[in-house]
């Protein structure tokens, strides 16, 4: 079906979400915390800047733009001048959604000094119809999208769970638009595009790469979305397996401090306790973050070996899994072949009903 | 996991009417002040396990209710609370249709159960993880069994419960079993007995046989000899049968006599041996009770000896585990080696590789200026576009083909213009001809007039229009020649393009060449080479400046050296990975392991065996040592070998019986025809010793006269009847014995059978003579057996209950067999379960370290970053401030609550495990009362959305009040005022609610 109803014309939106400038997370020591507001203005404005290279006539900005409200005056200032240079570059920016925080946003401020051409609260439905290019744009929140002047109609959702189902409501949008989703991607329900953007900012998170998607709207092809990764954010990525001292891990380290914006190291395998106490994570992460990295440790594959319990496995204990165990060492220590089959057969019924999901009765 | 989809609170406590809707994922703010929010936690666990708060009830319409996604089933819960605080529960159950009701208190309770687990502390502690874990610790198997399910943990006790029934359905199939050998050995011995007994009847029966053909030959033959000489003593016969039938009369008396004293000795005979017999028995039962006691003695000595062995086996088993773990010891110490050589190998291999850049660098500065000079002129050549290159190649050729391609069509041209000349040539002389033609016609001769006219008019024609043609084909040769000369110039640009290419080809051959000589890097395209020429630029500015040059050879020789030492490292750490898979090839780790068990299992082995022998010496009442059971099994045995030998002359003293019997069998059979005979033969008063003296006499009389007939036929007659007499009383004892031997081999015969009847009813008579005194032996030996075999079956037919004949052996193997297998496969899986709880216990504390190790620097803000997990749930943590092991105790008051929240959450993570039942997949974090910002509440909600933890739960619910902003994020916040919901934002979603 044809969703573009100009037979002419072509446009180039860039839709982002996720920033929250100024976010200072209480999980962080208070050197990173300023490191990472920091990181979420560079990300911000490197998106904009990304977004302008790549052409865009306009940038929508979903989940408002900052953590707190109002922001203070320094993240205000330095959203205004990224914004500037999006305006200049010719880009209609349009800022839906707010985040879900007690106090309302600032992007409202950024609308009155003629930063951001128009706001789409979440509080209450919302739309508008902006020229982009050569074609009419109908923005929508809340559902009242539908627009018979406008060539195209976009649904920002602005909550998770509106579009998280299968089929978004028919007849509202010609595209809906999930700000909420954390990984990005496309499908096409029935005749309307859903499109998840995925968050272009840093977040605490680091499950998926942050990005924004472009949409290109072409009558003869339609809408065709497209992820673009933010570049700012792109880490640099160090893994070290099995270090056998905390000077080791420091060596590797150092040359990255201050080249990286965000370093994330993995460390694999075991080390010995005093080793792990002398790489003191706390104190590399000062000094990089000193250096203007921001230093991640990823220990989910990393054991500190000389701890009195730290003999066992990585993950969880399984109960199946040390049942499993606990016959092979059975079978190891028997003589003949009965005794094994003798084991193999008590296994088989503990397994049995160890898997049950609803055991009612005991086997005979 | 158990999603948490909605909570509903109406009139309790500061709660007036509340409904929340929770999304599947992610983390949803309550923003309420602190007893609406301690109410709210306590309404929800209310919902779920029907703990009533205080304060819950006293208000009209109370109730609190939750709606829960199990296993994909919605479950809604409803708990009404009464004035009084009872509660009322009222649950639904999502099917096709929609919510349905579940009916029935019990249903209600049961199906709750199910769901959320009969332990509800155990569950409660995974959505409000505790912050002190020694509660928990002290019954940490119980939750462990009610994190994996207690129903599902009760059937696996149970299937694994060596029962009494099972202990008594093996008991019993040991007897049935015991019961069907000993009957199958009491029946061999048994046949056994019959057939020596039946080989015995028959060869004393085959014996008579022969004696009684032997007699009967015997017989006929002095009856021949007795019917010759009767007629030699015809004349004397008279004399003779008188003399005979006295002298036999009183032949037959004196008989009679010897037969009736050897009757009477023979009663005499069997009426002892009786007795004796009769004393024999007491003995027997004196002799079978002795022999149980020495069985039960040997089985207690047995298990002794099976604990000696065992106990033996164990200290061999250690004393292999020792030398087995110096092996893994030095495999240790190998690997460690190892890992050390690799990282030197490493760092000696980055050192050699810093040192070859550093030389590179020195070689690059010593020919700094020749080098940023071939750089340079390696840039002023460098190498167009490849593209551009390969169109010009293109380019070149489809000129050629242009080329080609219109000089053919110009020569085509201009042999058309050629040809069409000739044709004009012709046309003109045709015109000039015809018109010749027709001027002589209308002058001389009128017909040729319009010939030549016409053929004039012909040729003037196709002359004009061959000259209009031969225009046009002039517009289109110059055309082509333009486009040749166009495609000539265009071809001759290409060739110089191509030619100057060629050119600084070599150019940059020649440079390349020279670079590689100073043994400088030579560029791959030009932006490296751009790249070379600045910095060979920059550092000749340097130089300039005053930089010095680094000693190329020097630095050479430094690399060359590290190189080696790299070299000398990464061979160290070859030989040491072949020495540890060397020692890996033993596997002595997993024999290790193996001596273990073993070293257990024969310690296991010798227990048992000594209890057993414990069990038996109280069976017997005496002391429970070795030497107490081996004096009493000495005394047993000899006073078994006392019985035996007495008992031993059983058997002869039987057959003495026997042949008493038999003797007195005889006598009387003796006497009996002798008395026969004697009535037969006497007179009425031959008794008188008068009439037998006078039968004497006249028998001498009538011998002396026959004497005088004739001596001889007289003497032959008398030896005739001698021999026969002899030999009839000799075949009647012969008859006697076969007609016996008949009946003991069960053969219906009258009393004097004949040699052919007994021939006819036994076959193969004279087959294999045995010897009696051979058969003797072993017919005692096997009456001996079974004697002894029907004891036992007498008595384990006793003891099992049931008779030898309804016992079929196979059958009893079989369902022994089968008790034994259960009851192996119920102890093995008691062990595998017990050993499985006891590994799950033991890798708690370090699953919850290593997760502690993760969550701990997001939940303390970077202060605190590795802690100790030990036994007991015992956490210290690292102060590196202080450099110092802490307790949670020793903290201040927010470090305190970090860790304490921290190590909640660790537990609430890494505790369940793998293979736990349904377990919640919501968490409920609450705002303490001093953590004023919510800094400790938002950091402690990002690390719950962290690594692991994000994946065991989806669903974060904090509550909270005036949080700083920025400090965390949640996906939902939900204001409570006043004991009501206002949504910050739209709770309510179009399209799909939580779940």
């Amino acid at each position: 079906m044809r969703i573009v109803r100009s037979s002419e014309g072509r446009a180039r939106l860039a839709v982002a979400a996720g920033f929250r400038l100024g976010a200072r997370p209480a999980a962080l020591s208070p050197s990173q915390r300023d490191l990472f507001s920091a990181l979420t203005h560079r990300a911000f404005a490197g998106v904009l800047e990304q977004a302008a290279h790549a052409r865009c006539q306009a940038f929508v900005c979903g989940q408002g733009l900052f953590a707190e409200s109002p922001p203070s005056l320094e993240n205000a200032r330095a959203a205004m001048a990224p914004l500037g240079s999006a305006r200049r570059a010719g880009m209609t920016v349009v800022a839906t959604g707010e985040p879900p925080s007690l106090a309302t946003d600032g992007t409202d401020f950024l609308a009155e000094v003629g930063l951001v051409d128009a706001v789409l609260g979440a509080q209450a439905p919302g739309s508008l119809v902006m020229p982009v290019a050569d074609l009419q744009i109908g923005l929508g929140t809340g559902g009242a999208v539908a627009n018979s002047v406008a060539d195209l109609t976009i649904e920002i959702a602005t909550g998770q769970g509106e579009v998280a189902g299968p089929v978004p409501a028919a007849g509202i949008a010609d595209v809906v638009i999930d700000t909420w989703t954390t990984n990005a991607g496309s499908d096409r329900v029935d005749d309307v595009l859903v499109v998840a953007t995925g968050w272009a900012g840093l977040s605490m998170e680091r499950r998926t790469e942050p990005g924004f998607v472009i949409l290109d709207i072409d009558p003869a092809s339609g809408v065709i979305p497209s992820f673009v990764p933010t570049e700012v954010l792109r880490p640099a990525r160090l893994v070290i397996e099995s270090p056998q001292s905390g000077g080791e891990v420091a060596n590797l380290i150092a040359p990255e401090l201050g080249a990286a914006g965000i370093l994330d190291v993995e460390l694999h395998g075991r080390m010995p306790r005093a080793a792990w106490h002398e790489l003191d994570p706390s104190s590399l992460i000062e000094r990089a973050a000193s250096a203007g990295t921001l230093l991640r440790f990823t220990i989910d594959q990393f054991v500190v070996n000389d701890s009195p319990n730290a003999a066992g496995d990585l993950a969880r204990s399984s109960f199946l899994v040390n049942a499993r165990r606990a016959s092979e060492r059975l079978l190891a220590a028997a003589g003949d072949d009965n005794h094994r089959e003798i084991i193999a057969a008590a296994r088989a019924r503990v397994v049995e009903i160890a898997r049950r999901r609803e055991p009612t009765k005991a086997m005979s | 996991m158990i999603f948490l989809e909605r909570l509903i609170a109406h009139h309790v406590g500061e709660i007036d009417d509340v409904d929340f809707v929770f999304l599947p994922r992610g983390h949803h703010l309550i923003d309420a002040p602190p007893k609406a929010a301690a109410t709210l936690s306590a309404a929800l666990r209310c919902a779920l396990f029907g703990d009533l708060a205080p304060g819950f009830g006293g208000r009209e319409g109370a109730l609190v209710g939750a709606s829960i996604l199990a296993g994909g089933v919605t479950y809604a819960i409803e708990r009404r609370i009464a004035g009084d605080g009872r509660l009322t529960t009222s649950l639904a159950r999502g099917g096709s249709s929609g919510l349905v009701p579940v009916r029935g208190r019990e249903r209600i309770e049961r199906e709750l159960e199910r769901v959320l687990g009969a332990d509800s502390e155990a569950m409660a502690a995974l959505i409000w993880p505790p912050r002190e874990l020694e509660p928990l610790a002290d019954r940490l198997r119980d939750v462990l069994r009610a994190w994996l399910g207690l129903r599902r943990m009760n059937v696996l006790a149970a299937s694994v419960e060596v029962s009494q029934d099972v202990r008594e359905a093996e008991r019993l199939a040991s007897l049935h079993v015991a019961l069907a050998k000993a009957a199958e050995a009491h029946a061999t011995a048994v046949a056994e007995v019959q057939q020596i007994e039946s080989a015995r009847k028959r060869e004393r029966a085959a014996r008579a046989v022969r004696q009684l053909e032997e007699a009967e030959r015997l017989v006929a033959e002095a009856e021949d000899e007795r019917r010759r000489m009767a007629t030699l003593a015809e004349g004397f016969e008279r004399h003779i049968e008188r003399a005979e039938h006295a002298l036999a009369l009183a032949h037959l008396l004196d008989h009679r006599d010897a037969a009736v004293g050897r009757l009477h000795a023979a009663q005499a005979r069997r009426i002892g041996f009786e007795r004796q017999v009769a004393g024999l028995i007491d003995l027997r039962s004196e002799l079978t009770v002795s022999e149980q006691r020495l069985t039960t003695l040997e089985r207690g000595l047995a298990a002794y000896s099976r604990a000696d062995a065992a106990a033996s086996a164990a200290d061999q088993a250690g004393r292999a585990s020792s030398t087995v773990g110096d092996d893994v010891a030095a495999l240790e110490r190998a690997r460690q080696e190892l890992s050390a050589s690799r990282s030197k190998a490493e760092r000696l291999a980055a050192q050699a590789k810093r040192a070859q850049t550093l030389s590179d660098r020195a070689n690059e500065d010593a020919n700094l200026p020749g080098a940023q000079r071939l750089w340079r002129q390696w840039l002023d050549h460098a190498p167009e576009d490849n593209d551009d290159a390969e169109a010009a190649e293109a380019e070149a050729a489809t000129l050629h083909d242009q080329l080609n391609t219109l000089e053919t069509a110009v020569r085509a041209q201009e042999r058309d213009a050629q040809l069409r000349t000739g044709w004009r040539r012709v046309a003109s002389g045709g015109a000039v001809a015809g018109l010749a033609t027709g001027v002589l016609g209308l002058l001389a001769f009128a017909p040729l007039a319009p010939l030549g006219l016409a053929v004039g008019m012909v040729g003037t024609l196709a002359g004009i229009w061959l000259t209009l043609a031969d225009r046009g084909n002039a517009g289109s040769a110059e055309g082509l020649e333009r486009e040749l000369d166009r495609v000539a110039r265009a071809l001759q640009r290409t060739e110089r393009r191509r030619l100057a290419t060629a050119q600084a080809r070599d150019a940059r051959t020649r440079i390349e060449r020279q670079l590689q000589q100073l043994d400088l890097e030579v560029p791959s395209d030009a932006r490296r080479a751009m790249v070379l020429r600045d910095s060979a630029t920059a550092r000749l500015r340097h130089m300039v400046d005053g930089d010095t040059r680094s000693d190329s050879t020097e630095l050479r020789t430094e690399a060359d050296a590290a190189a080696l030492a790299a070299e000398d490292a990464a061979r160290d750490v070859r030989r040491l990975e072949a020495r540890v898979a060397t020692m890996n090839r033993s596997d002595p780790e997993q024999q290790l392991i193996t001596a273990a068990a073993e070293r257990r299992t024969q310690l296991e082995k010798a227990a048992d065996a000594r209890r057993a022998a414990e069990r038996l010496t109280d069976e017997l009442r005496i002391g429970a040592s070795r030497e107490e059971i081996e004096a009493s099994r000495r005394n047993t045995l000899r006073k078994i070998q006392k019985l035996q030998q007495q008992l031993s002359g059983g058997p002869d003293l039987e057959l003495k019986r026997q042949v008493a019997i038999r003797d007195e069998t005889r006598a009387n059979d003796e006497l009996a025809a002798m008395e026969a005979e004697i009535s037969r033969r006497r007179g009425t008063d031959s008794e008188r010793t008068p009439d037998r003296a006078r039968a004497v006499q006249i028998a001498r009389f009538a011998a002396i006269a026959a004497q005088m007939g004739s001596e001889r036929a007289h003497s032959a007659a008398r030896g005739a009847s001698l021999r026969g007499r002899t030999v009839q009383a000799a075949s009647r004892r012969h008859t006697t014995d076969l007609a016996a031997a008949l009946r003991a081999l069960g053969i219906d015969s009258d009393a004097d059978p004949t040699a052919a009847e007994a021939r006819a009813a036994i076959p193969d008579l004279d087959a294999e003579p045995i010897d009696a005194e051979q058969v003797r032996r072993p017919l005692r030996q096997a009456r001996e057996a079974a004697r002894r075999t029907e004891t036992q079956v007498q008595t384990l037919e006793l003891r099992a209950g049931v008779d030898h004949t309804d016992i079929d052996a196979a059958d009893a193997q079989r369902r022994l067999d089968q008790a034994l297998q259960a009851r192996r496969v119920r102890e093995i899986g008691q062990t595998i379960v017990r050993d499985a709880l006891v590994a799950s216990l033991e890798s708690l504390p370090a699953s919850i370290e290593r997760e502690l190790r993760i969550i701990l620097p997001a939940a303390s803000a970077g202060r605190f970053w590795d802690a100790r997990c030990r036994e007991g749930l015992d956490v210290d943590v690292w102060d590196p401030q202080a450099e110092a092991w802490r307790t949670p105790c020793d903290l201040d008051g927010a470090s305190r609550e970090q860790v304490e929240r921290a190590l909640a959450l660790a537990f609430a993570i890494a505790g369940p495990p793998l293979d736990a039942t349904d377990l919640p997949a919501f968490i409920w974090l609450e705002q303490s009362a001093t953590d004023h910002d919510g800094a400790i509440l938002q950091a402690a909600a990002a690390a719950a959305g962290l690594g692991g933890a994000a994946q065991r739960y989806p669903q974060v619910i904090a509550t909270g009040h005036s949080l700083a902003a920025g400090l965390g994020r949640f996906d939902r916040v939900t204001r409570l005022t006043d004991g009501h919901t206002a949504n910050v934002l739209q709770a309510v979603s179009r399209i799909r609610e939580a779940g």
